[in-house]
């Protein structure tokens, strides 16, 4: 199989959304119960094997805090897939998305995938509830519920990233990513209603722009 | 500095860039990259570095890199730069802008755009007043710089009217307020411009298209594009400038016609969109002068949706072409209310929404959902062609009904839409299945108001499917078996919204006219379609089992009309009771042996018992007299051993609704003991009673001492033994107390200062049922000691462990049976033990429910004690959580007050000490798990993570127990006995991390200082303990976002205390900081805030001060907090076209 040379995967999102700490699960370390924020960028390698062979992600992990923020969108170019995040816990996490969205494909384009994802849906009190989540269908992302810290569908942007970056919607990992531990259990029951809710949601006509989002 | 030096450090730049960028850079090659560009940009100096860059680079990653410089610039130092060098950044952009090149990458040129909307921000308009003159003449140079000034325009309202966004935070009031007072003086020369672009460029459009019509696309190339950045400009303004603009040029009217135009159609239909849903309505905005242009542009818009271009881009435009006539329905049908005039073309709005709502894609369809939900919610709609629409939607709701179109599975039109739109068969599912709810919705609303259309439109239909299976003896398809359910579901769905609003409609003799249906008596129609369905449900026999499930279904559902035809029960019940014992001939092609089929045939049994059950249930009086003959049948069952153990427990049920029927008391109890006399019999026979005794007898029955046991006398002891308890807990609460009973052994009684209404018949066979309860309660605690786990079989341990069904959610995992590996028995052995367990502990729990009869126990304290509160110690948490919520919580409810302190003061203190006890353990073991950077191995972090899930579940469940404590006057002034423990309790809730936990706590913890009052008893529990423990979660500050809350329930205590004893104050002289000179001074303040508020407010504020969390949201002044009417008009007066000469901007910032 032919190899596939590595991925640029830009991950943004606003600060203490859990983006360095989804990028870290995939390494042996421990769930960081502290919150340190990323300066400027940090670059990790994250390779998931798939019935297509190797893929490599060079995940640009950049800062949420713009007083961290380094380049900024200068860290996007070239930019090849991203990943945009948010904490359900937070609603203005997922207000401020259109902005990263906008942003990113200033800079990238709007032809690349790109992944909407909503973090710490561990926590039982979510602010920003599955049928709120709409902004990804505006724009024809796709959108994963994750939790870093119980590894909830991490593998899953990722799987979806490949599988548009190769175009083979039947692609699909031959070997489970290396993970650290979950931290905490997921209800699976409340983790399938939010399934359900999420898929509800599109049921409702998208609200007509999204600063209008009703949150 | 001299250009040699800016140069070098260029050269630097663009190393550190390509370093920084570079796919092969070890992460410390990048770091030193990054921190060597973080220190440039702060360099006095890096202002020269930008400009230079910009001047001379080509590489797109430096030009980026220079225009960062600037941006960061203008962001953080703007205010500490002169008004002239300001004014020079402001020349030098704008000529950036005006120079910038068609070829420049769109990053780069819309970084441009950034930094000058930045510098916007911040001068305009005061400090910028010819900026629009500026752009406006920028824009004529070119196409590019025309982008440029429009991504500019439709930029600024974005930080300015809408306020969410992440950069408009950094705004004051004051500056906002500038802005936007700016924006709506510029917005009608703003206007002209759009409007001037946008007429200009569509001619030269037009104008290629005609003349050059194979090559419009290429030639036309910048026209379109510029005409669709307008179109996404003018978005930013659509919903909130005056209407009056839009109107005035015939915007709206433009955006119709545009949607003929496949280049510009998405642009303006979004457009539209944001026009019908203006956000800022004025009074004197007039919604119907919104909808009026795109109603008389109807014909354009079902012309734009037969343009095609391709499959994907023809798609996207229909679903936004959906939202937005979804918008205007909606708008129109809140105007009309049922007064206003029609459009004459609504029939055709109309048409194109049905059409929407039959669309192939589920997802458009559900974009139309939200009108047609309003249109038939819409009672005072008056229009002719109404019935003809409601048909039209049932049709559809049918079809839509049957679940097809997955994206994986299937190759149809259907799934062809749901590739596009979802990502995975689960997706896909997940979303049909909330649409599906739709248009059930839609049936019902539309059987409510239209009783004998929607029954004779489904009536109809399930007659011609019926003929069609009554000649064709071949199994149906897969598609074919949705079909039938569907039909079967919408014929329930029709009649049981008939029967809530018009419960006469099958009745013949009803001639006058009924409140829904004001001029339409009874139709003879109704009854002569009904036989004929009837007729065809009976009469058919096929021998596919899923045709079988269809009749039952519609059998069943066509319970109203049995009602009114009592003469039918007897046709009814001849054919479905035969259907519970159900072996059909399998059909040519059909494997009996499949898995599938079987579940079919099963199924179908199943089907005709809860036929049989909801038939008796609403149809007492006239299944009555067939009782006797569905009893003797279903002895004949029971006899031939023809049942497997859920059909007989189903059938149990079924006998339990018969023996409610029943008219006397007495009668009851005899039917009861006929039924029943076989298991009591058994169950308190010497063979089970000697089982129950110990765990070593137990084990010995089921055969768990020998190794692998399988043999068929053990795994039926197994079966029965899961059968006899089901089968009293089925009995147990499925009968009820009779409510007209006048024989003796029924009459209302007082027992236990509680009065009763009569005797539960159910309650007769306590005596007989309980003994043995309790035995096995026992004994299933006592199987969970350690010195017992041994004496089981090495094989059998796993019994002990959680199952995977149980787990695998858990873990967020899925769970798939089929991927099992342990033996069934195992697993069987595992249900039969909680299952076992969970039907002890209702039967004792519901019992409570039951009158008096085991209050009228004398020894129900010991008998308690010996069962459900014996070997506590051995119990899991989750068995606790069970206990509680079957037993404590009804016991608690239903205790009369005379026995109270019987049953809760021996029983209650030893659970909450035991609950104390794994509270504590629990969530300590979990705070210092936290501390932990080590790990144990994933296998141990699962199990944690099992325990942790369990321990949470059962807190809550304690939580919601001792909240009934807050009301039982009992146990409030049960002195030490109760009260102690239960605050211990709460304290460990307190210690959890975990916010809905805490949360709830604090609630309650609250409620019980309220209701304990100022007892002495607790003036340490309360006054020490509690408060202590709060002080030492705020000092933890783990849960931040809770302080507030557990700073009131502190000030609750030290209010109810401090003047009563010295016990929070000394809990508050722990305190580093905390000098008895401060809490005098505090307590003094304290007694002369009378309101609560302030006692708030001091509370809080000695709390900040010594535990250092700050509680109070404190905004940080800044520059931009300065009002801007406080600028006095220096420089910003020439057009930009005047000052446009080379300055010297080196010395910027410097």
């Amino acid at each position: 199989m032919a190899e596939i040379p590595p991925v640029k995967l830009v991950l943004v999102g606003d600060g203490g959304v859990g983006k360095t700490t989804f990028v870290q699960r995939h390494i042996s370390g421990e769930f960081e119960t502290r919150y340190i924020p990323t300066l400027g960028v940090s670059v990790k390698t994250i390779a998931f094997y798939t019935n297509y062979g190797k893929f490599i992600f060079n995940i640009w992990d950049t800062a949420g805090q713009e007083k961290f923020g380094g380049l900024r969108d200068g860290y996007y170019i070239q930019g090849q897939c991203a990943i945009i995040m948010f904490d359900v816990t937070s609603r203005l996490s997922y207000k401020n998305c259109p902005n990263w969205y906008s942003d990113l494909t200033r800079v990238c384009g709007t032809e690349i995938p790109i992944v909407l994802t909503g973090n710490k849906v561990d926590v039982k009190d979510r602010k920003v509830k599955p049928s709120q989540i709409n902004f990804h269908r505006r724009f024809n992302l796709s959108y994963y519920d994750i939790s870093a810290k119980s590894n909830y569908n991490f593998e899953k942007p990722f799987i979806w990233l490949a599988s548009k970056l190769c175009g083979h919607k039947d692609l699909a990992l031959v070997q489970e990513p290396t993970l650290a531990a979950p931290e905490v259990a997921l209800d699976k029951q409340q983790m399938s209603q939010y399934e359900a809710e999420v898929a509800a949601a599109s049921a409702v006509a998208l609200p007509i722009s999204d600063e209008t989002d009703d949150l | 500095m001299n250009n040699n030096n800016i140069n070098v450090m260029i050269t630097q730049i663009n190393q550190a860039l390509e370093q920084l960028h570079n796919p092969k850079s070890t992460s410390d090659m990048r770091q030193t990259a990054q921190e060597f560009l973080e220190e440039v940009k702060q360099r006095a100096e890096a202002y020269s570095y930008a400009i230079q860059i910009l001047s001379t680079t080509q590489n797109d990653i430096t030009k980026h890199y220079g225009l960062h410089i600037i941006e960061i610039l203008v962001k953080n130092r703007w205010y500490n730069a002169s008004d002239n060098e300001r004014e020079l950044v402001k020349k030098e952009i704008l000529d950036l802008v005006a120079r910038v090149p068609g070829t420049e990458q769109k990053f780069i040129r819309e970084k441009l755009v950034t930094i000058l909307v930045e510098i916007i921000k911040r001068d305009w308009p005061q400090r910028w007043i010819n900026l629009l003159g500026s752009l406006v003449d920028i824009a004529k140079i070119s196409d590019t710089q025309a982008e440029l000034v429009l991504l500019t325009f439709g930029q600024l309202p974005h930080d300015i009217i809408f306020e969410n966004t992440s950069s408009s935070n950094l705004l004051s009031e004051q500056r906002r307020k500038d802005l936007m007072a700016g924006i709506n003086v510029a917005v009608s020369s703003l206007f002209e411009f759009f409007y001037s672009m946008l007429e200009t460029r569509y001619a030269q459009y037009k104008q290629v298209v005609s003349t050059d019509p194979t090559n419009a696309k290429n030639a036309n190339t910048s026209n379109i594009h510029l005409i669709n950045v307008l179109l996404n400009s003018l978005r930013s303004y659509i919903d909130w400038v005056p209407v009056k603009l839009i109107f005035n040029h015939k915007l709206d009217l433009i955006f119709c016609q545009l949607l003929l135009d496949i280049p510009f159609r998405m642009g303006a239909c979004e457009c539209l969109m944001l026009f019908l849903n203006r956000k800022v309505k004025t009074p004197e905005e007039n919604k119907s002068d919104l909808i009026s242009t795109p109603f008389k542009s109807m014909e354009n818009i079902i012309k734009s949706i037969l343009i095609s271009k391709d499959f994907e881009d023809d798609y996207s435009y229909h679903k936004r072409l959906t939202q937005t006539l979804t918008i205007l329905g909606t708008l129109h049908l809140s105007i009309y209310d049922g007064k206003g005039i029609l459009p004459n073309n609504y029939n055709q709005y109309l048409d194109l929404m049905l059409q929407m709502i039959s669309h192939p894609s589920i997802l458009l369809c559900s974009l139309a959902m939200p009108f047609w939900l309003a249109f038939l919610k819409q009672e005072n709609y008056d229009i002719p062609f109404k019935d003809e629409i409601m048909k039209k939607i049932l049709e559809i709701s049918l079809l839509k009904m049957v679940r097809t179109g997955d994206p994986e599975k299937e190759e149809n039109p259907q799934s062809k839409y749901s590739e596009l739109d979802f990502g995975t068969s689960k997706e896909w599912s997940n979303f049909y299945g909330s649409i599906r709810n739709r248009y059930i919705e839609f049936i019902k609303i539309i059987a409510a108001h239209k009783h004998e259309m929607s029954f004779f439109f489904i009536a109809l239909k399930i007659i011609e499917m019926l003929e069609s299976l009554k000649n064709n003896a071949n199994p149906l398809t897969h598609e074919q078996t949705l079909i039938t359910e569907s039909h079967a579901y919408s014929l329930d769905c029709i009649l049981q919204a008939i029967k809530e609003s018009n419960a006469q409609f099958f009745d013949s003799k009803n001639t006058i006219s009924t409140a829904t249906s004001a001029t339409t008596p009874f139709n003879a129609l109704i009854t002569t379609t009904t036989e004929k369905l009837f007729s065809l449900l009976i009469e058919i026999t096929h021998q596919d089992p899923n045709v079988t499930s269809f009749q039952i279904d519609c059998i069943s559902a066509l319970s109203c009309y049995y009602q009114y035809h009592p003469e039918t029960i007897q046709f009814v019940l001849n054919k479905i009771i035969p259907l519970v014992h159900f072996k059909p001939t399998p059909l040519a092609g059909v494997d009996p042996n499949s898995r599938h089929y079987q579940t079919s045939i099963l199924q179908a049994h199943r089907r005709a018992i809860t036929s049989l059950i909801n038939l008796s249930s609403s149809l007492n009086d006239v299944i009555k007299p067939y009782f006797g003959t569905i009893y003797q049948s279903m002895g004949q069952l029971f006899q031939q051993n023809l049942l497997n153990e859920s059909e007989k427990v189903m059938i149990y049920h079924l006998l339990a609704v018969f023996s409610n029927n029943l008219s006397s008391y007495q009668q009851i109890v005899d039917f009861l003991k006929e039924i029943l006399a076989i298991h009591i019999t058994q169950w308190t026979g010497a063979e089970i009673t000697s089982a129950l005794q110990s765990p070593d007898s137990f084990l010995s029955y089921l055969g768990l001492l020998q190794p692998d046991n399988q043999d068929p006398l053990f795994i039926n002891r197994r079966k029965n033994l899961s059968l006899m308890v089901s089968t009293f807990q089925t009995f147990w609460k499925k009968t009820q107390i009779p409510i007209n009973s006048s024989d003796e052994g029924f009459s209302p009684f007082i027992a236990n200062g509680t009065s009763y209404n009569g005797k539960w018949p159910i309650s007769n066979f306590v005596k007989e049922i309980l003994p043995n309860i309790v035995s096995l309660t026992r004994t299933l605690h006592s199987l969970w000691d350690p010195k017992v786990k041994q004496t089981i079989h090495p094989s059998y341990h796993a019994i002990y462990q959680l199952d995977d069904a149980i787990t695998a959610p858990l873990l967020g995992y899925d769970y798939h049976k089929e991927n099992k590996s342990e033996a069934g028995y195992i697993t069987f052995l595992r249900n039969l033990l909680d299952t076992l367990r969970d039907s002890c502990y209702d039967i004792i729990g519901y019992g409570f429910t039951h009158g008096d009869e085991l209050f009228g126990i004398p020894s129900l304290p010991n008998i308690l004690y010996d069962s459900v509160f014996s070997y506590l110690e051995f119990c899991e948490n989750r068995h606790l959580k069970i206990i509680i919520k079957l037993v404590l919580q009804p016991l608690i409810k239903l205790c009369p007050n005379k026995l109270q302190s019987q049953i809760f003061d021996p029983l209650f203190p030893p659970f909450l000490s035991t609950l104390y006890n794994r509270l504590k353990s629990g969530w300590g073991i979990i705070a210092t798990r936290s501390q932990r950077h080590d790990s144990f191995g994933a296998e141990n972090e699962k199990n944690e993570i099992i325990e942790d899930k369990i321990l949470r579940d059962l807190t809550f469940e304690y939580l919601n127990w001792i909240t009934l404590f807050v009301h039982q006057p009992y146990i409030i002034s049960s002195g030490d006995n109760i009260i102690p423990p239960t605050m211990y309790g709460l304290s460990c809730c307190l210690l959890s991390i975990d916010h809905p936990i805490l949360k709830k706590t604090i609630h309650l913890t609250i409620q019980f200082i309220d209701a304990l009052g100022n007892d002495q008893k607790f003036y340490k529990l309360l006054g020490s303990d509690v408060f202590g423990c709060c002080l030492e979660v705020l000092k933890e500050n783990k849960i931040s976002d809770l302080n507030n809350d557990l700073m009131t329930l502190m000030k609750s205590i030290y209010i109810k205390f401090y003047q009563l004893c010295n016990l929070p104050q000394n809990i508050l002289l722990t305190l580093p900081n905390i000098t008895p000179s401060i809490l005098e001074k505090f307590n003094r303040d304290l007694a002369d805030s009378k309101a609560e508020k302030n006692q708030k407010l001091l509370f809080r504020r000695l709390l900040n001060d010594v535990i250092g969390i700050n509680l109070n949201k404190t905004k940080k002044e800044s520059i931009l907090d300065l009002p801007e009417k406080l600028y006095i008009q220096k420089v910003a007066n020439s057009s930009w076209l005047e000052s446009n000469e080379k300055s010297s901007l080196a010395d910027l910032f410097n």
